[in-house]
């Protein structure tokens, strides 16, 4: 060996030794005495063992210190890289908070703009570990960090649905970067660490909490009891997902029958159609070895979602929860079941729709708040699914919610149903009411009110049945096939065998106009 | 000579008789009564909408095809929807009318056919579709509505919207399920006293929860004000058909075309240096974006949508040099931020509708420096942020911004063309401007503690808290935040240059395997 490498290889093992002790051993202790993981402890976890090949670790804040008092900066607070979990190659960035407690410096917006479109380009899934407290961003001396954030949502934004990102919220975040996380398709935020705020005033205790923003945001999906916790979630999540838009999920070899039938399904509805039942007893029993996957599990509760697989497929699952509410869609659910709706679809991930719903809630108070222009979101998004979509009445299919569920005219690939199963406007007593009011007026007077009000009722009921409705294969109102209960599992897998090769187009188009 | 007719003649007569019973719709009652609750009836109302003796009607011979669930059989004359081709300033435009005066409007399977074919045919035709509705809702207790082998218009709304304008006038009344297609279409505008869109009508909402509500809810101002769900109020149905002739006139027929210029006799380069005096140049003194817009629009006319809702963020169509262009504007006549949830539903839908249209985004911006709280917070600013971020990000139109005063990035400047980065074509600044990063004033030792170093804000975060002079921000073109600076008089001078170099404009989004990606709802 020559002269040539004299002093430089020494220089490259420093630069290691001095990413390796982030923003020092102080912090680094800290870290730890408040619960958490160093940001390469957590990128350890995450990925196969000697699986992390860095980029970006010879970048440093360059710029003359704000207070004049110099700061360790290695990979100027950003880790990140390309690595494997479970075999699968993604792209990762982990925010060190030992450096400049994780705020985001000119250089480290860039790393990140950067490693989105990378994670786009190579069709990779991001993963992404944030624990910061904020921007340490300039707009004077040319410095060019804003520039960097701003395209680093930008990128988000344009690689969105190309590849899944899912990120974790392990420590703080706020400012601008607060629409990182919010961007990502899944977010799992740390149930005592996490805090997630755009930097506006906190009243509460909880505010920006895990639980804040799983109760009453909507903005996270899991939440985790440690770092731990957190990245074997992500990894469990990950494995119902593809590599990018253009591929499918992995299946996996199962030993749980697609023929199994279930009797147990015959004996989950109350006999008296105004009681309610809890939807998990009948997911349960129905998904492979009764995995069921959810998210967002306390953020309107009577809509539920979540992945499972069906003969060893991911199947991407929304279901009303009739324990909750009777199953309205309100509001929440409407945005719960749109986003991720667009994100199976956008993945080609089957979308299974389970029905069982009293319709949208009328009333001020949720007219007030734009229930209809929900519906609409609704109704739009499901319109422009081109994903398998199976559909499966269980009881009622009432109002707007039959409709945005995929009814037959929706365009859905499949509409099966339990022969239990009513589709309706409204359900009878109100249609009743409404069309015959004048003839109950007369009965009334006549002493007869409750037993035409009761026949009338039981005529419609049974005009709504789906055994009736079902007889016009033209009608919205129907069902292709009606299943025996016991058989769902069976043909939920049928019906993805049937399906696992569709096409679908829609108009061309520059985009659609979306309620809001 | 016979004085039998012909068999031509007899079927000529049976033709005019059906024609001259349509006239009539309903009925002399029924139109009386229509006009004595202050409503036009449909075919009235297609005489206002479109241009002279244009109308075109087809399907003129349909009528119901059904009966109630009791036997009973009425007449309906065009089963109470009428449908046909007319001429909005001489542009070809697809119409539905509800006949109210037949059967409450209400839809039977023929009159939903004839909606949703005509859907159909505008889109495929690339024409706008105009809807003139006052309709009861489904005809409840006919039940042949099920069987009819329909195309639910809800898909058909939907799947081609963003191909044509939807533009729908509501009336009267719009319940239930009928409710979501005006709400699906890219413009919903109500009359004032005569309207109301309800997912249940009073009757309803008592059978179903038990609450009393009146008509004041569902009504063109309640939608206006509260939901967010109605774009214009017209006093009475000929105003309102007369605002949605105007709104035509700003979009193209569809997806593929450019909307209409209109030649004015406003000079492109007129001179505005009274805008300096409408905006003070000291902070804390506001004043009404409207003004401003007056005085950079052609002729001072521009068209606003969602007037009353979300007062803090201005959307409307205006022309600059004769090209047709959208407004988004912060008002700092006005309280609150601009990214509140509501600010953000409204430019949401409305830069939707600019992209969809090929119309160029012009931001005009004075965003005071304030970021909403834990109260829109918990309702979920950061996805709705995040919607408006993805909208802008995915616009491939022009994106022109013109900073006056104040640009924070945490307080709207991201989506307001105030961070090049995202995208924006041309940011313009005034000399008296001022930009950072964070307007927020949240001291985060105080609120999460946990490690967050003591003097974090002294020793590197208040970097982004400082407020910097657009001389400052203008000198590095590696900040990207400003294009150049400009004088006040020539701001509509330079938005028009910018429209006209920018008029090509073309952009390459990544390849998705959908037409949409997955952004925050």
């Amino acid at each position: 060996m020559g002269t040539w490498m004299d002093g430089y290889l020494e220089r490259l093992e420093a630069n290691r030794r001095e990413n390796l002790s982030g923003g020092g051993q102080d912090r680094i202790d800290l870290q730890h005495s408040l619960g958490k993981l160093t940001a390469r402890e957590r990128i350890e976890k995450l990925l196969d063992p000697g699986s992390f090949d860095e980029i970006g670790s010879l970048v440093r804040d360059s710029r003359p210190p704000y207070d004049g008092q110099a700061r360790p900066s290695p990979g100027e607070g950003v880790v990140m890289g390309f690595g494997k979990v479970n075999g699968r190659p993604v792209m990762l960035f982990s925010m060190d908070f030992t450096v400049m407690s994780g705020s985001l410096g000119d250089q480290a917006a860039w790393k990140l703009s950067d490693l989105v479109v990378m994670a786009g380009k190579r069709r990779l899934p991001l993963i992404g570990m944030i624990d910061s407290a904020g921007e340490r961003l300039s707009l004077r001396d040319g410095n060019s960090g804003v520039n960097g954030l701003s395209r680093l949502l930008r990128n988000l934004s344009l690689y969105s649905g190309v590849t899944p990102r899912i990120m974790l919220l392990l420590g703080p975040c706020t400012g601008t970067m607060a629409m990182v996380p919010a961007m990502a398709d899944f977010l799992i935020i740390h149930r005592e660490t996490g805090f997630l705020s755009l930097g506006g005033e906190v009243e509460s205790e909880n505010a920006g909490t895990a639980e804040f923003h799983m109760e009453k945001s909507g903005q996270c999906d899991l939440i985790a009891e440690s770092d731990e916790d957190a990245i074997d979630k992500a990894k469990q999540l990950l494995d119902y997902l593809p590599q990018s838009c253009f591929e499918k999920p992995a299946p996996v070899e199962t030993s749980d029958d697609p023929a199994r039938r279930e009797e147990i399904l015959l004996d989950v509805m109350p006999d008296n159609p105004k009681f309610t039942y809890d939807i998990h007893d009948i997911l349960d029993q129905i998904v492979d070895d009764g995995e069921f996957f959810e998210l967002k599990e306390d953020y309107a509760t009577h809509l539920v979602i979540g992945f499972a697989r069906f003969g060893g497929h991911v199947v991407g699952i929304t279901a009303n929860n009739p324990d909750e509410m009777s199953g309205v869609f309100e509001i929440d659910s409407s945005d719960k079941y749109d986003r991720f709706i667009m994100f199976l679809d956008a993945f080609s991930i089957p979308l299974l729709t389970l029905v069982d719903s009293t319709a949208y809630v009328p009333g001020d108070k949720w007219e007030r708040l734009g229930i209809i222009r929900h519906g609409a979101k609704n109704l739009l998004t499901y319109s422009h699914l081109t994903t398998q979509k199976i559909t499966i009445v269980l009881r009622r299919a009432y109002g707007g919610t039959n409709i945005v569920m995929g009814c037959a005219q929706m365009n859905p690939d499949f509409v099966l149903g339990w022969p239990t199963g009513e589709f309706a406007p409204t359900g009878p007593e109100t249609v009743v009411e409404a069309v015959f009011h004048k003839e109950l007026e007369k009965a009334r007077e006549q002493g007869k009110y409750q037993e035409l009000y009761d026949s009338m009722v039981n005529v419609v009921r049974q005009q709504m049945s789906v055994l009736n409705l079902s007889k016009h294969w033209t009608s919205y109102y129907m069902l292709q096939e009606a299943i025996d209960p016991r058989d769902t599992r069976p043909a939920i897998i049928k019906a993805l065998e049937a399906t696992a090769n569709k096409r679908e187009e829609l108009p061309e188009k520059r985009r659609y106009v979306k309620p809001a | 000579m016979s004085t039998t007719p012909t068999r031509m003649e007899a079927a000529l007569q049976r033709l005019r008789e059906i024609q001259e019973k349509n006239l009539l719709g309903g009925g002399q009652k029924h139109i009386e009564r229509q006009h004595s609750r202050g409503k036009l009836t449909a075919r009235e109302r297609i005489d206002l909408l479109v241009d002279p003796g244009s109308f075109v009607e087809i399907g003129s011979c349909v009528s119901t095809t059904g009966a109630r669930m009791d036997g009973r059989t009425s007449d309906a004359p065009c089963d109470g929807g009428i449908i046909g081709t007319g001429k909005i300033d001489g542009r070809t435009v697809a119409v539905y009318a509800s006949d109210f005066t037949v059967l409450g409007g209400s839809l039977g399977t023929q009159h939903i056919q004839k909606c949703a074919e005509l859907i159909t045919m505008a889109a495929e035709w690339g024409i706008p579709m105009m809807w003139l509705l006052d309709s009861s809702g489904g005809r409840l207790g006919y039940s042949d509505v099920m069987l009819a082998g329909i195309d639910w218009y809800f898909c058909m709304i939907s799947r081609f919207s963003g191909l044509i304008p939807q533009i729908n006038v509501l009336m009267g009344p719009c319940i239930a399920g009928q409710a979501y297609a005006p709400t699906l279409c890219d413009f919903l505008l109500m009359s004032r006293e005569t309207s109301n869109l309800w997912l249940a009508g009073p009757r309803q909402a008592k059978a179903a929860t038990s609450e009393e509500i009146d008509r004041s809810v569902g009504s063109a101002d309640y939608h206006m004000v509260h939901s967010g769900t109605c774009d214009v109020v017209g006093n009475d149905d000929a105003e309102s058909i007369a605002k949605a002739r105007e709104l035509v006139g700003y979009l193209p027929s569809n997806c593929r075309e450019k909307p209409p210029r209109k030649e004015s006799s406003d000079d492109p380069a007129r001179l505005v240096g009274e805008l300096a005096r409408i905006i003070p140049d000291e902070f804390e003194r506001s004043y009404d974006m409207h003004d401003v817009i007056r005085v950079l629009a052609d002729d001072g006319h521009y068209y606003e949508i969602k007037d009353q809702y979300a007062r803090n963020l201005i959307c409307c169509f205006a022309r600059l040099g004769g090209e047709v262009v959208g407004f988004v504007a912060s008002n700092p006549g006005e309280p609150g931020s601009i990214l509140e949830i509501n600010s953000c539903d409204k430019y949401y839908r409305f830069i939707q509708v600019l992209d969809a249209y090929n119309i160029p985004l012009v931001n005009l911006v004075d965003t005071p420096p304030f970021v909403p709280g834990e109260e829109e917070e918990a309702k979920g600013l950061l996805r709705h942020f995040g919607k408006i971020l993805d909208a802008y990000a995915t616009a491939t139109i022009p994106k022109i911004s013109v900073v006056f005063r104040e640009c924070y990035c945490d307080a709207g400047g991201m989506i307001m063309g105030g961070a090049k980065g995202m995208g924006g074509d041309l940011c313009y600044a005034w000399p008296i401007a001022r930009f950072a990063v964070e307007a927020s004033e949240l001291d985060l030792r105080a609120v999460y503690g946990r490690g967050v170093e003591e003097d974090a804000y002294e020793g590197y975060l208040n970097r982004s808290r400082e407020k910097v002079d657009v001389f400052d921000a203008a000198r590095g073109y590696t900040t990207q935040i400003v294009d150049e600076i400009i004088q006040p008089k020539d701001t509509r001078i330079k938005l028009i240059e910018a429209l006209e170099v920018t008029r090509n404009r073309s952009e390459k989004l990544p390849r998705r395997a959908k037409m949409h990606g997955t952004p925050p709802t």
